[in-house]
């Protein structure tokens, strides 16, 4: 694994093989967030700074609009409903988390738009105007808004806690309908997933990530060789503790599997591999 | 490798825990009488005498072995030890 903060490859569109602009995934514990003493506060301001770079990209590539993809950790989708997908197409967008909210821009024609692409390409997402969202979009956009994120924000979140959840391949599959959205009408698409890498909240194995998973999945995504990574299996996502790379995937096939990725960072936090990659 | 998820697909005979921990979660005046009166709150959500024993007790890896979703119940132990809130319904400036 190369870890560099060189600058990405060139982010054009190839007319062939649609792509979004810009595509990253980060991390998004709770811990990057609260900042518990026994843990590095310069391992959380890599993180910090990741989100930064987000919104950096977004400046810098004039993004017409940034999807941001997350997840719900059962608690606006409880059990009542457990969609696979859902849009949000509410404004603003609102996330809060341990009494800290974050409001921003939302893009509900656009948000609406990307729905109706997704009902033609086969995919049935669900959509929501009244939702607040967890720690898992309210930690990306506190430190993407704190580091200058000005474009509209379609959140987009998935179900990774909650068997069944959709296969990687099929968030990979939804990644790539994405760029062909973006493609067809013209959209300088950004895309973030946030979640992972791995680590495994509540469990007896909470202490015992699968670091060496992590590692490979980022030897994956740096050579451009992202199909290995969407060719898990839900069972082998559970157990290397990466159910939330679901979002991950989303990003790559957004991006196109054969990106090579960029690491900005990787720290074994001893509960959760905290990363930062740039597709 | 087992076949058991770590993660698992909740079963119906938990849907009153986990509407339990969950609105644990959303309302913190029931959080405080949770803290106060676990063993009636947990009653009066339906909780069985297995499970109400092991929210009495918070016995979190209990609750995990009973089948409880994994994140339920760490967002239960981070609310009590860490005073942290996912909550959406928290007053402003709280």
């Amino acid at each position: 694994m190369t870890l560099t903060n060189a600058e990405p490859a060139g982010a054009t569109l190839d007319e062939e093989e649609p792509r979004v602009v810009s595509a990253f995934c980060v991390s998004h514990a709770p811990q990057i967030f609260l900042g518990p003493p026994e843990e590095d506060p310069a391992e959380h301001r890599r993180v910090h700074d990741g989100y930064r770079l987000v919104a950096r990209r977004a400046e810098e590539l004039s993004l017409d609009a940034l999807c941001v993809v997350a997840l719900d950790h059962l608690h606006n989708h409880f059990l009542d409903l457990v969609p696979m997908f859902t849009v949000f197409t509410g404004d603003p967008v609102v996330a809060e988390f341990n009494h800290q909210k974050v409001t921003t821009a939302a893009a509900p024609d656009l948000a609406n738009g990307m729905i109706d692409f997704l009902l033609d390409a086969g995919f049935d997402p669900a959509f929501s105007q009244r939702e607040v969202l967890d720690h898992s979009f309210m930690i990306p956009l506190k430190y993407a808004t704190e580091g200058g994120l000005s474009v509209p924000v379609i959140p987009l979140i998935v179900n990774a806690y909650v068997p069944p959840q959709p296969s990687i391949r099929r968030c990979h599959d939804l990644g790539r309908a994405l760029a062909r959205w973006s493609a067809r009408d013209g959209l300088r698409l950004g895309v973030v997933a946030t979640g992972g890498m791995s680590h495994f909240p509540g469990t007896d194995r909470f202490y015992h990530p699968d670091i060496a998973a992590d590692r490979e999945v980022l030897d994956w995504l740096t050579a451009g060789d992202g199909e290995r990574l969407v060719s898990l299996s839900a069972k082998e996502l559970d157990d290397r503790g990466m159910v939330e790379m679901r979002t991950w995937a989303i990003a790559v096939g957004a991006r196109g599997a054969d990106s090579q990725a960029t690491v900005h960072s990787y720290w074994d936090s001893g509960h959760c591999g905290y990363a930062v990659v740039e597709l | 490798m087992t076949d058991k998820l770590i993660y698992p697909r909740p079963s119906p005979r938990d849907l009153a825990v986990h509407t339990l921990l969950h609105d644990l979660q959303e309302d913190e005046g029931l959080f405080q009488e949770f803290l106060a009166h676990r063993e009636e709150v947990s009653r009066r959500f339906g909780v069985d005498a297995e499970a109400t024993r092991l929210l009495v007790d918070l016995d979190y890896p209990g609750l995990v072995a009973r089948g409880i979703h994994p994140i339920l119940v760490v967002q239960l132990q981070r609310h009590i030890e860490w005073g942290m809130r996912m909550s959406t319904t928290a007053p402003e400036g709280d």
